[in-house]
């Protein structure tokens, strides 16, 4: 009993936003974090002390390890002189959907995760920063709030958290949308609970128009608790979709095109560039990351119906999207870079990018 | 923004056909928003046979051809043209406290639909696979061996339809594939609309767009150009008209609901099966009344038949007979190895499949609150589902959710197991369910209603003559 009413408490504070009783953020020593990544892996890139902060840099993937077992939520403060993603996740639930980033603009941007969001959070474990692009960023000041010391808040406040937490728009969103539950902790479907609520809406009703009308009428009592559960699931589905998609007036295609790439600016900012410079009757390669299964093919998707391959090493003939028309390096026109590991291709030199590793390159 | 022009073609001449097969209704939204569907399936067919049975090059001359083909016929036949006598009825649903929210969800979402949709590019592996990059084939008619195997997957409809107002500008827009998507939505949410008010039930028309908007997965894929969304809507359609065709007894539905079959039928790989499951369906119900003495409506069956047949002669005459069909060529090659893989100990994945196929239906939240309801709707109204207007719909909808089970159970555990294609394969049963179960419940409030207060009058309820007429047909 005692218990319950906590969890109720509980939840009711967090779903109010009340002054929530977590304890209070805490700086972090950049020095300290720093001096750690030398003995311990923190990142897959160095980390670098200067007079403003951390300097960390990005060339494709980068992660940090923040030693804060249990943090619940992270401020950053960075200056960005590029493009760049930043992913959050917990260490446990790192890989898996849903994939929860936020863009770092150019410039100076401070930015607040929630990782009580993220999948699979525990005590344990540590948050971690992905980020992904290609520049130099500057992380001027970190802040991590500890998870609380009450059970039963904390629960509730992983609950609440999930349930309200805005859908994240990837490439397996296409596929499926987050699993919506009521209870993460508990492993409650919002649909159970939606169904369970509308069976009482419907005896509800059943009595209520059987008393009103002096007959049984199931039928319209169905028809109250259908429009009741659906509505319902209509409501959490809008909370939910309505931050994570764009209802800006759309622009001109080529802006949708540079800035609407929402998990993968760079990529929609240089297919942008190639649009605009590599002329409809020239012939296009595209070199990616050897992992990278996306960003090539959309290239060559931005760039059709211009002749585009995908130059893979060790081939000597280049295919296009789905293995579409064959071009070889010597018909080729223009070459756009996206993410490489591999030199450019003799005889071709970088004219116009967005980024280190994504430009356009022409032969010379 | 030149898909304004694919849009005035295409619904031009789908009014032209629906005028030329005495399909056109006495409303005009739903006129436009079918002419919408059937057009869009002329062209795709028209284009399709044009380019691979008699070798003539899609381009804008081919194109106007296509889309003006039909006005002569329609021309010629203007002067006795049939056209339903028009209902002149309540046009807002009741109660208003009620249809107010609906209505603002409808507009709301599909305003948030249209802004996400016109706004996002190509972002996920469809735009480097089939749907979003076979119109860009067409307009470059680049048709070598690998891009004939995209147009076989992403079916005619989404490979033309898109591309049509490229062949006229010389330049391709890749958003028209995004657009494409949202067209139809906003045409089956008209139709949905148009076809409850002209026909007497303001409600039913804006609960079926309540309910097909409710379904979160479809919602979101409307914002994509993937075409399990535009399979999903057509097939909707056809199960609006074969609903309507239940009520009314008018034949013209009918005619309406297998017109729209044949051109989801062109709309992906899986469009055929799809599609002649409802279309057989919908034919025994025409074959059972026929040998009770009503008409049996030969001439407009075959001229569906012979349009999926000239699509189907097409893929044979792109890619081969043994290319032409592989949703059938993996059925038949699942069915070969069926005992070698169950020998391997590949059950396990059966039956992971299953039970992903049941979290899919009940719990994931992808499918709204459909799969729950569904059940509930039968059990509570069982006697009316047993009624020819909600029977016979539900049949094929069953049909429809046995093949999905089939196919992510059986033919491909792995994707759904993976939980790739298996949510995204069920908008085809969903969406057709919702408008389903929203007939059903809003048949029941407001039969009711109406019979009280033709109780209460002695009369019909004001502006419902069409109503009555059903009446007349509803129970036999």
């Amino acid at each position: 009993m005692r218990r319950s009413i906590r969890r109720g408490a509980a939840a009711a504070l967090v779903a109010l936003r009340m002054a929530v009783p977590f304890p209070p953020a805490q700086e972090v020593s950049l020095d300290a974090l720093v001096s750690l990544s030398k003995s311990t892996t923190l990142s897959n890139v160095p980390l670098t002390r200067v007079p403003s902060g951390i300097e960390i840099d990005v060339d494709g993937r980068a992660f940090l390890l923040l030693p804060f077992p249990g943090a619940v939520e992270i401020e950053l403060e960075c200056v960005s002189d590029g493009m760049l993603n930043v992913y959050r996740a917990s260490e446990s639930g790192m890989g898996e959907p849903p994939f929860r980033y936020s863009a770092i603009p150019r410039g100076t941007a401070r930015l607040r995760f929630d990782l009580l969001e993220s999948d699979k959070w525990t005590y344990r474990s540590r948050p971690v920063l992905l980020f992904d692009g290609s520049t130099r960023l500057s992380i001027t000041g970190i802040h991590v709030r500890p998870p609380p010391r009450d059970p039963e808040l904390l629960r509730t406040a992983i609950d609440r958290a999930a349930f309200w937490a805005p859908e994240s728009i990837g490439h397996t969103t296409i596929n499926f949308l987050t699993p919506t539950l009521w209870s993460v902790m508990d492993g409650i479907f919002l649909a159970d609970v939606v169904a369970g609520s509308a069976v009482v809406v419907f005896a509800v009703a059943l009595a209520g128009i059987r008393i009103a009308r002096r007959r049984w009428n199931p039928g319209i009592a169905l028809s109250i608790a259908a429009l009741a559960a659906v509505a319902a699931q209509d409501a959490h589905f809008l909370v939910r979709l309505v931050p994570a998609v764009n209802l800006s007036l759309p622009a001109d295609p080529e802006v949708r095109i540079r800035d609407n790439y929402y998990f993968a600016p760079e990529m929609g900012a240089l297919a942008s560039l190639a649009r605009a410079t590599i002329r409809h009757d020239e012939t296009v390669g595209v070199v990616g990351a050897p992992d990278d299964w996306f960003a090539p093919q959309a290239m060559c998707f931005n760039l059709a119906p211009r002749q585009c391959g995908i130059v893979k090493p060790g081939e000597t003939s280049y295919a296009g999207i789905s293995g579409i028309g064959r071009l070889r390096l010597d018909e080729m026109d223009a070459i756009v870079y996206i993410g490489g590991r591999d030199p450019l291709p003799p005889g071709f030199g970088p004219v116009a990018g967005v980024g280190r590793r994504a430009f356009i390159a022409r032969r010379q | 923004m030149t898909f304004a022009l694919t849009i005035v073609a295409i619904c031009a001449s789908g009014l032209a056909i629906l005028h030329v097969l005495r399909l056109s209704t006495a409303s005009r939204t739903v006129d436009m928003a079918l002419a919408w569907f059937v057009g869009s399936g002329w062209f795709a067919l028209g284009a399709m046979s044009l380019r691979f049975l008699a070798g003539v090059p899609f381009s804008w001359p081919a194109a106007s051809a296509i889309v003006l083909a039909p006005f002569p016929a329609w021309a010629a036949m203007r002067a006795r043209s049939r056209q339903d006598a028009p209902v002149s009825g309540r046009r807002f649903p009741r109660p208003a406290w009620v249809f107010a929210p609906v209505g603002a969800y409808v507009f709301f979402i599909l305003l948030v639909v249209i802004l996400h949709g016109a706004n996002t590019p190509t972002h996920t592996d469809d735009g480097i696979r089939v749907r979003a990059f076979a119109p860009i084939l067409a307009f470059d008619g680049a048709w070598g061996t690998e891009a004939r195997g995209i147009l076989v997957t992403a079916g005619p409809v989404t490979t033309f339809v898109p591309a049509f107002a490229w062949m006229f500008t010389g330049t391709v827009d890749h958003f028209h594939a995004n657009y494409f998507v949202l067209t139809s939505l906003i045409a089956i949410v008209l139709l949905a609309i148009g076809l409850g008010t002209s026909r007497g039930s303001p409600e039913r028309g804006w609960a079926s767009a309540f309910g097909l908007l409710s379904v979160p997965l479809f919602v979101y894929n409307c914002t994509s150009t993937y075409g399990d969304a535009v399979l999903a809507i057509f097939i909707g359609t056809a199960i609006l008209f074969s609903i309507e065709y239940g009520r009314t007894r008018d034949m013209g539905d009918a005619y309406r609901a297998i017109a729209l079959l044949a051109a989801a039928a062109m709309v992906k790989r899986e469009g055929e099966i799809v599609a002649i499951s409802v279309a057989a369906v919908i034919i025994s119900q025409l074959a059972l009344e026929w040998r009770r003495g009503t008409r049996f409506p030969v001439l407009p069956i075959a001229i569906a038949a012979l349009a999926v047949a000239a699509a189907g002669a097409s893929k044979i005459a792109a890619v081969g007979l043994s290319e032409a069909f592989p949703l059938l060529k993996l059925i038949a090659g699942r069915a070969k190895n069926a005992g070698a893989v169950e020998a391997m100990g590949s059950t396990s994945i059966h039956s992971k499949a299953l039970s992903v196929f049941w979290y899919a239906l009940f719990r994931s939240g992808n499918q709204g609150m459909v799969y729950w309801l569904l059940p509930a709707a039968i059990a509570v109204r069982f006697r009316a589902v047993l009624k020819p207007c909600f029977g016979w719909p539900l049949a094929a909808i069953s049909l429809l959710l046995a093949e999905t089970a089939v196919s992510s159970v059986w033919l491909v555990p792995e994707y759904t197991v993976n939980e790739t294609t298996v949510h995204r394969a069920l908008m085809v049963v969903s969406v057709p369910a919702a408008l389903w179960i929203v007939a059903l419940l809003t048949d029941n409030a407001y039969s009711s209603e109406s019979a009280v207060a033709a109780d209460n009058t002695g009369s019909n309820p004001p502006g419902d003559a069409k109503q009555e007429k059903w009446r007349q047909f509803k129970w036999i």
